[in-house]
């Protein structure tokens, strides 16, 4: 397998205030870590400055060796070969689903590109809905289309911000399952902000917890859901 | 030189560049000691600056205080009293702001004037003489079309969050009138200062009224300047004094809206039922407003339209209609494109560069033009290239004067996309333009109609600035309705200014129905 992702000693800070105290954090490849933690303990803020969206104030983020963001470093977000499904999904409501999913091919040949469109939406099963516009699917469905957004292009890491907040119950187990298999049989790693301890431990491979902007534990999922079942609720 | 480097680097060069255009004419009223002769200035100085300063400041004193009694008094009336004919008052009273000031004022004129038609009438019935052309008499005129200004703010701070406030003051024993003078008027003190700056640049942006009732304000003295003493740099400093007033009282409303409330979002206030003399009154007050300010000058206006509507009035009138959509859709093009690639700019980070150059709205039209006028003159001495006279400045100079217009539509829209939308694109690969182009862009459509459309129609309503620069013999909507006022054909006038003021409708109307939904 081997490291994807090496994060040290990044901080990051709005204003005054620090959101991201010295985080270190690795990724294997292939594998799924998600990140729990309360509301404003900077996961949302960790994934934003992986994805280059913010610019670390210090440490390193490198992507196979590659340097990212690092001193006098910061490579834009949309040379990163990294994948965004953000909490609200931000489908571009004038698009419809095959402009949505095929935004980001734009360097490819027409006929190639309608190719690759066809065959994401197959992948994640919304065959025949290419000319819906995001207003006419439902939560599940734009869910599907934000997540073929972004593996359409093949990107290295897949980050995910609360993909399953937005659903209701029942369609969020059902949701949870597609995605895990759409990231395995892509072999795409991925790293996925959650705040439910039990969306976690259903598609993680290793689990982080974060704290005030710290990685407080890091562990593998098996390991922290034997230790946090003897718990109470936290 | 690292600094320097950074500085030139990516579309700040480019932005910068349209940026001083834009500022240019300003930029030249402002330093024209420095660098435009006067050969007049000593006569313009003793003579015309302290007489047409005085003149100015006593009628924009006037016609903002009488503002303030009709916009306040009414915004109370129709937010805090039920009284017959509210609901049609509340939107009615709007409607004077669809009329260019020139118009109504030389409608007024045609009705009121020392010959009007009114006047005649009274003078046989009554024997008492009546001439409204004069300083006092055109300070009502513009007081009664511009009140809107003051009603629209004032309205919306009564309406909004100062029902809890007032209700306290019930509870502590105060009677309406103390409620309405002691609380509320008060606390739309902020609102009412912004609305009556926007009377005040009004009365000063004016020209076609002053001049037709004889007022000589600073616009009056730049013309005559211009005009009657063929002396641009001393048009170029008097345009500068006016600047400095608008300067003044811009600083001074910003001096006066310190300590209002700051009104959350909150319930409407519980109106009052009037009833008796007090209802009578109410509707007789927001009635006579609604007649002198709107249906009699529109209802004379349609009188003569009618009188003289024959076919050779319809083919006069068509080459001014044409050559008026002919510069207002360059004009709107032109500000267009430099609006919505500022928008970008300001989206992208580069707000500082473009924010001055939207200043050019709160400059009189006047000084905008003999600007320009002071920009080309030198430039054609020095290079040969012969602008004035041409209707590329005068489009020119509708960009610099209508930028912001067009700006706060698209910047509203802009700011109703969320960043994320923008921030998904880069992440899938769309460089800053693209995203822009592909994404912002066509989200923002109904905003770039709204934009085009305003400006369209200010070109349509404008005068003083279209007058100063436009080509020998080029008459548009708003010049003809001037020019044949000025030999006193009322009636050929009003055909055209029909035109305008229906054009001046829509907007007005459409502001009506945004604030309703606000």
């Amino acid at each position: 397998m081997g490291a994807l992702l090496h994060i040290t000693g990044t901080s990051f800070a709005h204003g005054e205030r620090p959101v991201l105290r010295a985080v270190d954090l690795t990724v294997e490849r292939g594998s799924t870590l998600v990140i729990v933690g309360a509301s404003g303990c900077g996961k949302t803020t960790l994934l934003r400055a992986i994805a280059g969206l913010e610019r670390p104030t210090a440490g390193t983020i490198r992507l196979e060796g590659e340097i990212l963001s690092g001193p006098g470093v910061h490579v834009p977000p949309e040379e990163r070969s990294i994948g965004f499904v953000f909490q609200g999904l931000a489908l571009f409501p004038h698009l419809t689903v095959n402009g949505n999913v095929g935004f980001g091919l734009s360097h490819l040949p027409k006929a190639e590109r309608h190719v690759r469109i066809a065959e994401e939406l197959a992948s994640v099963g919304l065959e025949g809905l290419g000319d819906r516009y995001p207003h006419q699917l439902s939560g599940g469905q734009q869910q599907r289309v934000a997540i073929a957004r972004s593996l359409v292009r093949r990107p290295k890491l897949m980050l995910m911000d609360e993909p399953f907040s937005d659903l209701d119950p029942r369609t969020r187990a059902q949701v949870r399952t597609e995605v895990l298999r759409i990231l395995r049989e892509h072999g795409t790693t991925a790293i996925i902000v959650t705040h439910d301890r039990e969306d976690a431990f259903h598609v993680a491979d290793r689990i982080a917890e974060m704290d005030q902007g710290r990685i407080a534990r890091e562990a593998a999922a098996e390991e922290l859901r034997r230790e946090w079942s003897h718990q109470p609720f936290a | 030189m690292a600094g320097i480097a950074r500085l030139l680097q990516g579309p700040r060069p480019y932005i910068g560049v349209v940026a001083l255009l834009l500022l240019a004419p300003i930029l030249v009223v402002v330093s024209a000691p420095l660098h435009a002769p006067a050969t007049e200035w000593t006569y313009v100085r003793t003579h015309i600056l302290p007489a047409y300063l005085g003149e100015t400041l006593r009628l924009i004193a006037l016609a903002g205080t009488l503002a303030i009694v009709f916009g306040t008094s009414t915004a109370w009336l129709v937010s805090a009293c039920d009284f017959p004919g509210r609901r049609f008052f509340r939107w009615a009273l709007v409607l004077p702001l669809a009329l260019p000031t020139y118009i109504s004022a030389i409608t007024f004129a045609a009705l009121f004037g020392p010959t009007g038609l009114l006047s005649d009438r009274l003078r046989a019935a009554l024997g008492v003489d009546i001439d409204i052309l004069g300083p006092d008499g055109l300070a009502i005129v513009f007081a009664l079309m511009l009140f809107p200004y003051v009603y629209l703010p004032a309205r919306a701070a009564f309406s909004a969050g100062m029902s809890d406030v007032l209700e306290a003051a019930k509870l502590l024993g105060a009677g309406a009138r103390r409620r309405a003078f002691r609380v509320a008027f008060p606390l739309a003190r902020p609102a009412i200062a912004g609305g009556v700056l926007l009377v005040c640049m009004e009365v000063l942006n004016d020209y076609g009224a002053v001049q037709y009732y004889g007022v000589h304000t600073l616009t009056a003295g730049i013309f005559r300047s211009w005009g009657g003493l063929y002396d641009v740099g001393s048009a170029l400093r008097l345009a500068g004094v006016l600047l400095l007033v608008v300067l003044a009282l811009a600083l001074g409303q910003r001096l006066l809206k310190r300590g209002g409330l700051r009104t959350a979002e909150g319930r409407a206030l519980r109106r009052v039922r009037l009833s008796g003399w007090r209802a009578a009154g109410a509707t007789t007050w927001c009635g006579l407003l609604v007649l002198f300010a709107f249906a009699l000058p529109i209802g004379s206006l349609l009188g003569d339209t009618l009188a003289t509507w024959n076919a050779a009035a319809i083919a006069d009138l068509a080459r001014p209609v044409v050559n008026t959509l002919y510069v207002g859709t360059w004009a709107a093009a032109i500000t267009l494109v430099v609006a919505v690639a500022f928008a970008f700019a300001q989206r992208m980070g580069y707000g500082g560069l473009t924010r001055p150059a939207s200043i050019g709205y709160v400059v009189p039209g006047a000084v905008i033009a003999i600007g320009v006028m002071g920009l080309a003159g030198p430039l054609a001495a020095r290079t040969g290239w012969v602008l004035i006279g041409s209707l590329t400045l005068v489009i020119y100079a509708f960009s610099v004067r209508f930028l912001a217009l067009a700006g706060q539509p698209l910047q509203a829209g802009l700011s109703q996309q969320p960043r994320m939308l923008d921030e998904a694109a880069h992440l899938l690969g769309a460089s800053p333009v693209r995203t822009f182009l592909r994404v912002n862009l066509p989200l923002l459509r109904p905003s770039l109609l709204a934009a085009a459309a305003i400006v369209l129609i200010e070109v349509v309503k404008e005068l003083p600035l279209t007058l100063i620069l436009r080509p020998f013999n080029f008459e548009t909507l708003s010049t003809r309705v001037f020019d044949m006022a000025r030999i006193e054909q009322w009636r050929e006038a009003a055909p055209p200014a029909l035109l305008i003021v229906a054009c001046g409708l829509v907007p007005v109307l459409l502001l009506e129905r945004w604030m309703e939904r606000r």
